[in-house]
């Protein structure tokens, strides 16, 4: 299993969010983590809009990883969220995004946090990976196939390091 | 009549072939100038061509009037925004490093061939500066983007370092033959002479025609006619009066070519042509002039003085020369490696030859064989070396084409060309719908084109793979709009990611939310500038696209920057992790 899958509880996959804007999903994934995880849905908010002042978390081809440091938490916790439609969200590649990973991590960040960022870039940028999420039939063959991702193809992170 | 008409089937003879070889040159990765001086050569005496050619003069002649138009040309396509980050240093280069290049390089080739070390400074000083004709041709057809400091470093100096060589090889001509005519003084005044006249000729007379540029109708193709003979005349004037012709013919070309106006394109299109009949003609005439069996003679000689200049003299020269402009340490390496050496060194080789100065043919072999070594070596690696010292930046994201169209003297519009890559975003959209993402009204699309032909707009047209497409919009606009149209290779979700960083951030945001947002550790007074002002204090130099700052393993990379200078946008990159194994 990858470093990504152990962050992500199968709770925390959402397929088809309606949502119109970045405001309303960020909206939407404090609700989720404060239900599933007890962290106040205004502290994931505010978390998330911080960093997004500094620049879009929006990668490009439809892709998001918005993040932030909350205090009090223990351990790293992840959500995935499929948008029913895209959301405007200032991406590089001017595209909407569509597929949103949110990342939650402790207020004592460190190097490992940063990885975790880097290893979903590097997850996402796989294209088949990205239209097999889009195709999934449900949150939990989303959730496997997080799961699985890296143990078929093992070589796929050291070639593109 | 056979005999002219004789010539002129050689002379296109020659360039044909030259020209037809060129192709071959980019899959060999030789530089094509090279290829002009082998072609040369094959025509000369101890080649299958047999022609006999030692007119030194014609020669001279050949080569100066080449090279007062390569440097027009150079001059003409420098932009005055790279002075910005490169001038001073590339000014001590042009100086100090000549100098320094010249005594270090000198009193290792007295020792080395026991001659009078007059003589071998003199051969020092031949081989002294670079050359403007090899480092623009090389740079611009290399194929690599170079970091803005490093290219403008290299042109600029090498544009403005001819005339202290010229006058290192005056200064030691005269001591040999009349060494009781020679003081400090009177060299001190001849270089003020040089470079005063020179630029002041340069800037005055590009002054002029720049004027005359805006000002006049003529005929499309005499704008470059004007300009070609406007700086012929600025450069024999600069050389009469004492100055530095060389240096009042960039001078010119870069008054000139820094003010857009509606005839600029058309004198750029016009001189693309000339530079390059006059480096074909320049290198075809110098090959033939030289005898390679002689070279073959003084080859081992060369090969040493080669590799002590291209691994201890320039490297000195230029780690001692940008030792306060804090480059780092891949770029100053790879500016000592790109010390590109070519028709200047062996134009100033003909000098002593013609003046009767014993041994002088020894010293033109001598540099003729350090300048084929220089370019053989040198001049095959720049682009490998650019990727080994991680000097390379990714290409800017820019239109296919772009074509100016002038309305009256002052105002132009920008036609641009764009076409649509495999997963941009423009793809399967329509051009308003994608105009309207970037400037809103500003940006016009006027026309589609699918294979080959122009498309019918129409409300329910959609762009696919391989569609070019015209806008009318502001230059400024281009880039964002370029990349609308492309796409990120292969591994990459947006372009040049892998490079640059995932996330792109906002200059203008202050420092602290670093801290805030990745723990990252920064002094009060740091926290507070915003992130540009943070790169700019940790490097200390005025930046360039592809400059980094690590902090707490977040790298900080400058991914754009204005027309003004300021950045406009820094890529941010996270640490990746290793995998466990």
């Amino acid at each position: 299993m990858n470093l990504i899958a152990q962050l992500l509880p199968s709770s925390n996959v959402v397929v088809d969010l309606e949502a119109s804007s970045k405001k309303r999903v960020f909206e939407q994934a404090g609700l989720l983590f404060e239900n599933n995880q007890g962290i106040a849905r205004s502290t994931v908010f505010d978390s998330l809009f911080a960093r997004e002042r500094l620049g879009s978390t929006g990668l490009g081809q439809g892709i998001a990883i918005p993040h932030g440091r909350i205090k009090g938490l223990k351990d790293a916790v992840g959500g995935f969220f499929r948008l029913e439609s895209p959301v405007q969200f200032d991406a590089p590649d001017g595209k909407p995004v569509s597929l949103m990973f949110v990342l939650l991590v402790p207020e004592q960040a460190n190097e490992h946090h940063l990885q975790l960022l880097s290893e979903l870039a590097q997850m996402f940028s796989d294209r088949e990976f990205r239209e097999s999420l889009l195709k999934a039939a449900d949150a939990d063959e989303i959730h496997s196939m997080f799961a699985n991702w890296g143990s078929d193809a093992p070589d796929q992170l050291s070639a593109a390091l | 009549m056979s005999a002219l008409n004789g010539l002129f089937l050689l002379v296109g003879l020659l360039l044909f072939v030259s020209v037809l070889a060129s192709t071959v040159s980019a899959r060999l990765g030789l530089p094509l100038l090279l290829l002009f001086l082998v072609v040369g050569m094959l025509a000369g005496e101890d080649g299958p061509g047999g022609i006999r050619f030692d007119d030194f003069a014609a020669a001279t002649l050949i080569g100066h009037l080449a090279l007062a138009v390569i440097l027009l040309d150079g001059g003409l396509r420098t932009r005055v925004a790279s002075f910005r980050v490169a001038l001073w240093p590339a000014a001590v280069l042009a100086s100090w490093g000549v100098v320094a290049t010249a005594l270090v390089l000198g009193v290792f080739a007295t020792w080395l061939m026991d001659i009078d070390w007059r003589l071998g400074m003199l051969l020092a000083a031949i081989v002294g500066s670079t050359d403007a004709a090899a480092v623009f041709a090389l740079l611009r057809n290399s194929g690599v983007r170079l970091n803005e400091r490093v290219k403008a470093t290299l042109e600029i100096e090498s544009g403005a370092n001819d005339p202290m060589a010229i006058l290192l090889v005056t200064i030691l001509v005269e001591m040999l033959l009349t060494p009781e005519k020679a003081g400090v003084g009177r060299f001190l005044l001849m270089l003020v002479a040089q470079l005063g006249i020179g630029a002041l000729l340069g800037w005055a007379g590009g002054w002029v025609l720049r004027r005359l540029l805006t000002r006049m109708r003529l005929a499309e193709g005499l704008y470059a006619l004007l300009i070609v003979s406007g700086g012929l005349m600025i450069f024999a004037t600069a050389n009469l009066l004492g100055g530095s012709g060389f240096l009042a013919v960039y001078l010119a070309g870069l008054m000139v070519g820094n003010r857009r106006c509606h005839a600029t394109e058309h004198v750029l299109r016009v001189m693309d042509g000339l530079a390059w009949l006059a480096q074909a003609g320049m290198f075809l005439v110098l090959g033939l002039l030289v005898t390679p069996s002689h070279l073959v003679e003084t080859l081992p000689l060369a090969l040493v003085m080669a590799v002590f200049l291209m691994l201890v003299a320039r490297p000195l020269a230029v780690w001692s020369g940008l030792l306060p402009f804090r480059y780092q340490a891949r770029e100053v390496a790879y500016i000592s490696w790109v010390g590109l050496r070519g028709a200047v060194p062996i134009v100033l080789a003909i000098v002593p030859v013609t003046m009767g100065i014993p041994d002088s043919r020894l010293l033109f072999d001598v540099a003729f064989a350090v300048v084929l070594v220089s370019l053989l070596i040198q001049g095959a690696t720049v682009p490998v070396a650019a990727r080994w010292l991680g000097v390379e930046v990714p290409p800017s994201d820019e239109p296919v084409d772009r074509r100016e169209v002038w309305v009256g003297d002052r105002a132009s519009l920008d036609l641009l060309e764009y076409r649509v890559a495999h997963g941009a975003h423009a793809e399967g959209r329509h051009p308003d719908d994608v105009a309207a993402d970037v400037g809103g009204i500003d940006v016009r699309c006027v026309s589609l084109v699918r294979g080959g032909r122009v498309h019918p707009l129409g409300l329910d047209t959609r762009m696919a793979e391989g569609d070019s497409v015209w806008f009318v919009a502001s230059d400024a606009h281009a880039e964002r709009l370029a990349r609308l149209f492309s796409a990120g290779a292969g591994h990459e979700l947006s372009a040049h990611s892998g490079f640059f960083g995932e996330f792109v951030v906002d200059p203008a945001c202050p420092a602290s939310a670093l801290v805030a947002n990745y723990g990252v550790v920064l002094g009060e007074d740091e926290a507070a500038l915003p992130l540009r002002a943070l790169i700019g204090a940790r490097l200390g130099r005025a930046l360039v696209v592809g400059d980094r700052v690590t902090l707490g393993g977040i790298v900080l990379t400058v991914r754009e920057i204005d027309e003004r200078g300021v950045v406009s946008q820094i890529g941010l990159k996270c640490p990746v992790a290793r995998p466990a194994r």
